[in-house]
């Protein structure tokens, strides 16, 4: 079974860019609302599967996506 | 009333008709998803975020910053963009340069804003872009922090240099902020090119798309903090009294008007698609305007010939302009008179007594229409 984790972002378009920059690399991504308790409330993440974690962070670093630094898993 | 009956020449004012590709986008978005974007996590909102991210990608690609969907900030209008800009950029001692062709939407915020400690100068423009390049030049001082002009004039169509006025803003570090009512849709604007920080326009006028819209496109290079005109929820961090910092939300509190948001995007398709078509409809049809009203005794024009957006402005010896867009009203013809919302052009060109006729044609006027108005117009005098 598929293991995913959540990336969170700054706010909703860079969620959204996250989303078409993973892509655009072969990163299959969706687009989710944060647990609650996660951030300071109603944050954005891309959820992607945990083998892809490391790369997606690189990747959405290296495009101007602005994370908060946390990851958790689902 | 019946509106194919009418020729409309006031497309300066607001573009009319809108391509069919905009309303059938509209239509769908409105029937399909009206579910709030950026706010809630469900299918419907997911989905109606991406309808707005996918028209930061157009306006993004547009203006010459592809992938950099966060710094397209979506307004309600013009004016609200430029407001944004200039209060959210200027402090205290600052000082700024703007045009003597600028729109009240400019002047009105910065004399306004004298009290909380702006100061401004206005550059005179001329025909000769370097004489204006050299008279923005002898303005600026120490505490210049921004030269803030419209790319075209509302009332002559008189294009400035903005790539010259940028250049000029670069060597002095000086931010350089951009009104671009009467261009966005009808000539080229590229932010990083052009060296421009901050360009505000109106959706509603040549980028096709509908009322209350409009944009803020901020340059990615731009290292200095935009503060809001409005503060309130922006969908994230909302357990936080403070506005999280982070563009574009933070200068877009409140539900976005994500029907308006899809036309616009499909507005701006419509001008990438017709591009080179709205170029030389426009020039076509305001040449012809232009010669022929040249030949007309009692007419004073006061637009230029050439380096010209598509706008006339005239007036009719001795006769108060908005008599005549009456008279021209009766004909079904629509025009704008009076003194359109710019006292600076108004009083340069000594036409603040009577007011100006101005006739701006659209894309979707053909030849007929202007010699519709040229013959009712010869009528007029008789």
């Amino acid at each position: 079974m598929k293991k995913y984790k959540c990336i969170v972002v700054k706010s909703q378009t860079y969620a959204k860019k996250a989303e078409k920059v993973l892509s655009h690399n072969g990163i299959s991504s969706s687009v989710l609302h944060c647990k609650a308790g996660s951030v300071s409330g109603c944050g954005r993440c891309v959820k992607v599967e945990e083998k892809d974690v490391d790369r997606s962070v690189d990747i959405l670093k290296k495009e101007g996506v602005i994370l908060t630094g946390e990851i958790y898993g689902l | 009333m019946d509106y194919k009956k009418t020729v409309y020449l006031d497309n300066a004012a607001s573009s009319f008709p809108k391509p069919r590709s905009v309303i059938e986008r509209m239509n769908r978005v409105l029937n399909e998803n009206t579910a709030n974007p950026g706010r809630s996590g469900h299918r419907l909102s997911l989905s109606a975020s991406q309808i707005v991210f996918d028209a930061r990608t157009v306006v993004a690609d547009f203006f010459g910053i592809s992938g950099h969907e966060e710094n397209v900030v979506f307004t309600y209008n013009a004016t609200y963009a430029i407001n944004t800009v200039l209060r959210g950029l200027l402090r205290r001692g600052d000082h700024v340069i703007i045009s003597d062709i600028e729109h009240n939407s400019v002047l009105r915020p910065l004399v306004a804003m004298k009290k909380d400690g702006i100061s401004f100068d206005i550059a005179e423009t001329f025909e000769s872009d370097d004489l204006t390049v050299s008279s923005f030049s002898s303005h600026i001082r120490n505490n210049t922090k921004m030269i803030f002009v419209s790319h075209a004039s509302n009332v002559s169509g008189a294009i400035l240099p903005l790539k010259a006025l940028g250049d000029l803003c670069k060597k002095n570090g000086i931010l350089f902020c951009v009104d671009a009512s009467q261009t966005a849709g009808h000539l080229p604007i590229n932010i990083r090119e052009m060296n421009i920080s901050a360009l505000c326009a109106p959706g509603h006028k040549s980028l096709m798309g509908p009322q209350g819209t409009g944009v803020i496109v901020i340059s990615p290079e731009l290292n200095t903090e935009i503060s809001p005109l409005v503060y309130g929820g922006t969908g994230t961090d909302s357990l936080l009294d403070i506005q999280p910092y982070v563009l574009p939300e933070y200068l877009e509190s409140g539900t976005l008007n994500t029907v308006g948001i899809a036309g616009l995007a499909e507005g701006i398709r419509f001008c990438m698609n017709e591009k080179n078509a709205i170029s030389s409809k426009i020039s076509s049809l305001f040449s012809y305007a232009y010669s022929e009203l040249e030949k007309i005794p009692h007419i004073r024009l006061f637009s230029p010939k050439t380096d010209n957006v598509g706008i006339i402005s005239f007036s009719v010896d001795g006769i108060d302009s908005e008599q005549i867009t009456r008279f021209l009203d009766s004909e079904g013809i629509c025009v704008r008179g009076g003194f359109h919302c710019s006292a600076l052009f108004h009083k340069k060109a000594l036409s603040d007594r009577f007011g100006l006729v101005r006739v701006s044609p659209g894309v979707f006027n053909t030849k007929k229409d202007i010699f519709t108005f040229i013959i009712s117009i010869k009528r007029l005098k008789k």
